[in-house]
């Protein structure tokens, strides 16, 4: 019984949600104050979970845990920005500048390293994967929707050769769309798995 | 009078239908009989994950993705949460205990519940510790960010992607190959799914995501959605075929 008043509660909520959602017209009000009651929720659970983490680090810097530069620095930078953000406010333009300064060249040269493994992932894969229908097609296909779609292409003059190029460029959405429809029954079949308290009857 | 969209009354129809064909499937299917569906070729590795971990005595490690952060339109962290709990259920007395790192504060708090209760079923919680499951990262480049030190430690047996995942997440790959760590990536993002498939780690491809079933455990749910999903496929590539027949013969507007 302590293992099912939960599934049972998950799943009358699950079930009066889904059929709000549907019935739109006269449920709107009350999806309002639903989304309000998981903003709030969540946004608990967010404070829980920094408070965690950083009482994890601050305990790790007290064993000397192998890597405790790394906890050091995250504390530090916490509690910077947590102080800055509290003396000058969140709307502050100076506070909000410094952050940007930090982050953006940041998560630009992460992008940047980015782009270089996944171009060395587009040649290492015949090495790891061996060369198969599957790995051959997904290459080609990879280099010809990159040529496809950086535009060099110009057939302004033979309407007809246009239409087939424009029409090539779509495919990759099709193949998309198939797969989405795939992996939105999944997810259906697994929230319904959840409402009716499937996903925890497991032997 | 009650009125529904009709993008929405297609919604109902697909739900009612899966619902019935569920449970057609669950009552055919009470006794196993017929020849059961293979297992997912990636969750079966993360069975074997698991083997080698308790061999070596080393730590196994869980990355749940970005979690309930709003920017990812999937169930995908119902499924990792499905996972995690498997993976912790059996590797509670593992020398190295198995740690999880969650992207988003929600999912951090829910993964530690589900550790902290498989320590609790295994009637072990003096076992447990806070740090076993955590936030590393409140987005999907610092969760990112808190993971890879992580990895980069001598004693790990693999690691385990499992939930929302991005193509960016490509580095945690990278780096896994090149610490010479085995990696499973389950995830239902197709992005992700595509640029894992190119690192050559383990993948779950297409909606193989949504059948979890590691080893012997799960398996009776796993051979009924994997019957009501063969189903439903059938079902919606008929439905498709037919409406595009009847859009290319102008009955549909």
């Amino acid at each position: 019984m302590k293992q099912r008043t939960p599934v049972i509660v998950a799943a009358i909520s699950g079930f009066i949600l889904l059929a709000a959602f549907l019935f739109q017209e006269f449920t709107a009000p009350y999806l309002g104050l639903v989304l309000n009651w998981a903003i709030i929720v969540s946004s608990v659970a967010l404070l829980v979970a920094i408070a965690s983490l950083v009482v994890t680090h601050i305990r790790f810097i007290v064993i000397g845990r192998k890597g405790f530069l790394y906890s050091i620095v995250l504390v530090v930078s916490f509690l910077a920005t947590l102080i800055l953000g509290w003396y000058l406010g969140l709307d502050d333009p100076d506070y909000l500048e410094g952050i940007r300064t930090v982050l953006v060249p940041l998560e630009n040269a992460l992008m940047g390293l980015i782009a270089l493994i996944l171009m060395s992932g587009a040649v290492k894969i015949f090495r790891v994967r061996g060369w198969s229908i599957l790995t051959v097609s997904f290459g080609l296909s990879a280099l010809l929707f990159l040529f496809l779609n950086l535009g060099f292409l110009r057939f302004d003059s033979i309407p007809g050769v246009n239409v087939i190029v424009s029409n090539l460029q779509r495919l990759p959405i099709i193949g998309a769309r198939g797969l989405l429809i795939g992996v939105a029954l999944g997810a259906l079949l697994m929230g319904l798995q959840v409402l009716f308290g499937q996903e925890v009857m497991r032997e | 009078m009650l009125t529904i969209s009709l993008s929405d009354l297609i919604a109902v129809i697909i739900v009612g239908l899966a619902v019935v064909i569920m449970v057609l499937v669950w009552l055919t299917n009470r006794k196993l009989t017929s020849e059961p569906i293979e297992n997912v070729a990636a969750y079966d590795d993360i069975e074997a994950l698991m083997h080698r971990s308790s061999e070596e005595g080393n730590a196994l490690l869980v990355g749940m993705g970005e979690g309930f952060s709003g920017q990812n339109s999937n169930l995908g962290d119902s499924v990792g949460l499905l996972v995690e709990q498997i993976v912790m259920s059996r590797s509670v007395f593992n020398d190295q205990p198995t740690r999880s790192f969650s992207g988003d504060g929600a999912l951090a708090c829910i993964s530690q519940l589900v550790v902290h209760g498989a320590y609790e079923n295994a009637m072990a919680t003096e076992l447990f510790r806070s740090d076993h499951s955590g936030l590393s990262g409140i987005s999907a480049f610092a969760w990112m960010g808190g993971m890879m030190p992580e990895l980069a430690r001598k004693d790990n047996a693999g690691l385990i992607l499992t939930g929302a995942m991005r193509p960016e997440h490509i580095l945690i790959a990278d780096l896994a190959e090149r610490k010479e760590l085995p990696l499973v990536a389950a995830t239902g993002a197709l992005g992700a799914q595509a640029a894992f498939f190119a690192s050559g780690s383990l993948v779950t491809l297409g909606e193989d995501y949504y059948l979890p079933s590691i080893g012997k455990v799960n398996q009776r749910a796993y051979q009924n959605q994997a019957k009501t999903m063969n189903w439903l496929r059938v079902i919606v590539a008929v439905a498709l075929i037919v409406s595009a027949l009847l859009k290319l013969s102008g009955v549909l507007p």
